[in-house]
């Protein structure tokens, strides 16, 4: 029997997507600035991408899955959609920075 | 702008990064915000035109799914009352009839359907449109990962040399790759969580919503699967075991122990033993 408000639930489902839009400005930033290129940047978000996913499980405790839509969205939600968020700002800045 | 052209690298005029790269990306974030506060004004509360009727038909199909997910947390003869407020056969809820809304006869519903569609998709163009006059044929910048030459065309737009390497990306391409990639940041800045937390109005706001889609379809036959659904929904007791589990849970607790038990407890205690 389960009873779960659904606005609690897409508030929820909220918040993950928030952390993982932040992390992958802010990664794709890091990377520009730094320069990597080919490989290495996607090295980057990747472990970025399984820090994050350890810090939420860390944080919301490991039987928090009831509390979003599927077991795994709480440390898969939005993974892929923000890799074009991380490759807009790893190629303005790497253009910015290094490029010129 | 292209002052040397090898086979690898470019050499690329600074002021380009200063009046081409920077104005894009800035442009296409500030657009999109304006746009979605120019929309926010015109699609004023009324605009979605429901009676209150239609309001009313959706929410009884909302508590119809409710009382179907979550009946067996209340009383055996509450559940059967609003199954039979649903499901009565003379007079429920579900057995009334709504006059059938053929979208052809109705011709203003389509057209604002297909408005709403528009609303998002004209400014783009514009913006496109006018980015292309004013910034076309700049090469701006490099993706910083090699790519095969199948995404020339989709990187260079505008900009047709053939022995270019693939990695390089022409101002209109990064338009486009502005306005997909800054997509997820607009719900961070413009604070959408703030509404969301406003459950009052949010559920309002969700009530109407949901009846304006139920709007162009026909009432009789949503009613008539609900009714279905509701007739071989059987009432199961949730809370049977609720008493068990308390207790259970209760005479783990050792802290509890220490208190004086009602007469009950060794009574349950043995049973679960």
């Amino acid at each position: 029997m389960e009873s779960i408000s659904e606005p609690s639930l897409r508030f929820n489902l909220q918040q993950i997507s928030y952390c993982r839009t932040t992390t992958a400005v802010l990664t794709g930033s890091t990377a520009g600035i730094l320069g990597l290129t080919g490989v290495l940047g996607f090295v980057l978000y990747l472990s970025t991408a399984v820090l994050v996913s350890v810090i939420l499980l860390a944080k919301a405790g490991a039987n928090s899955a009831s509390f979003f839509p599927s077991k795994s969205s709480l440390y898969l939600q939005g993974v892929l959609e923000e890799i074009v968020t991380y490759i807009l700002f790893w190629t303005l800045l790497y253009g910015i920075v290094h490029v010129y | 702008m292209l002052i040397t052209m090898s086979e690898t690298e470019l050499t690329l005029d600074p002021a380009t990064r200063l009046w081409v790269l920077l104005p894009i990306f800035l442009i296409t974030f500030l657009f999109n915000i304006c746009v979605h506060y120019i929309t926010t004004i015109f699609s004023s509360p009324h605009d979605k035109n429901v009676t209150p009727q239609e309001i009313k038909d959706s929410q009884a199909l909302v508590r119809a799914k409710q009382l179907i997910r979550n009946g067996g947390l209340i009383p055996k003869e509450a559940f059967l009352s609003r199954k039979s407020y649903f499901n009565d056969p003379e007079d429920g809820y579900f057995k009334q009839t709504r006059p059938t809304l053929n979208m052809l006869q109705d011709p203003s519903a389509m057209l604002n359907m297909q408005m709403g569609k528009m609303a998002h998709i004209i400014p783009m163009m514009l913006i496109g449109g006018w980015m292309s006059y004013v910034f076309s044929g700049f090469l701006l910048t490099k993706v910083p990962f090699p790519l095969t030459a199948r995404f020339k065309p989709m990187l260079q737009t505008g900009v047709d040399i053939e022995n270019l390497d693939a990695s390089w990306v022409s101002s209109m391409s990064l338009y486009i790759l502005c306005a997909f990639g800054l997509r997820s940041i607009y719900p961070i800045i413009l604070g959408e969580t703030s509404a969301a937390l406003d459950q009052t109005k949010l559920f309002a706001d969700q009530a109407e919503t949901m009846a304006a889609g139920l709007k162009q379809q026909d009432m009789n036959k949503i009613f008539k699967a609900e009714w279905e659904g509701l007739e071989v929904a059987c009432y199961e007791d949730g809370l049977e075991k609720v008493l068990d589990q308390f207790l259970k849970q209760e005479c783990l607790n050792e802290t509890v122990e220490e208190y004086p038990r009602p007469e009950t407890k060794g009574k349950h205690k043995a049973k679960l033993a």
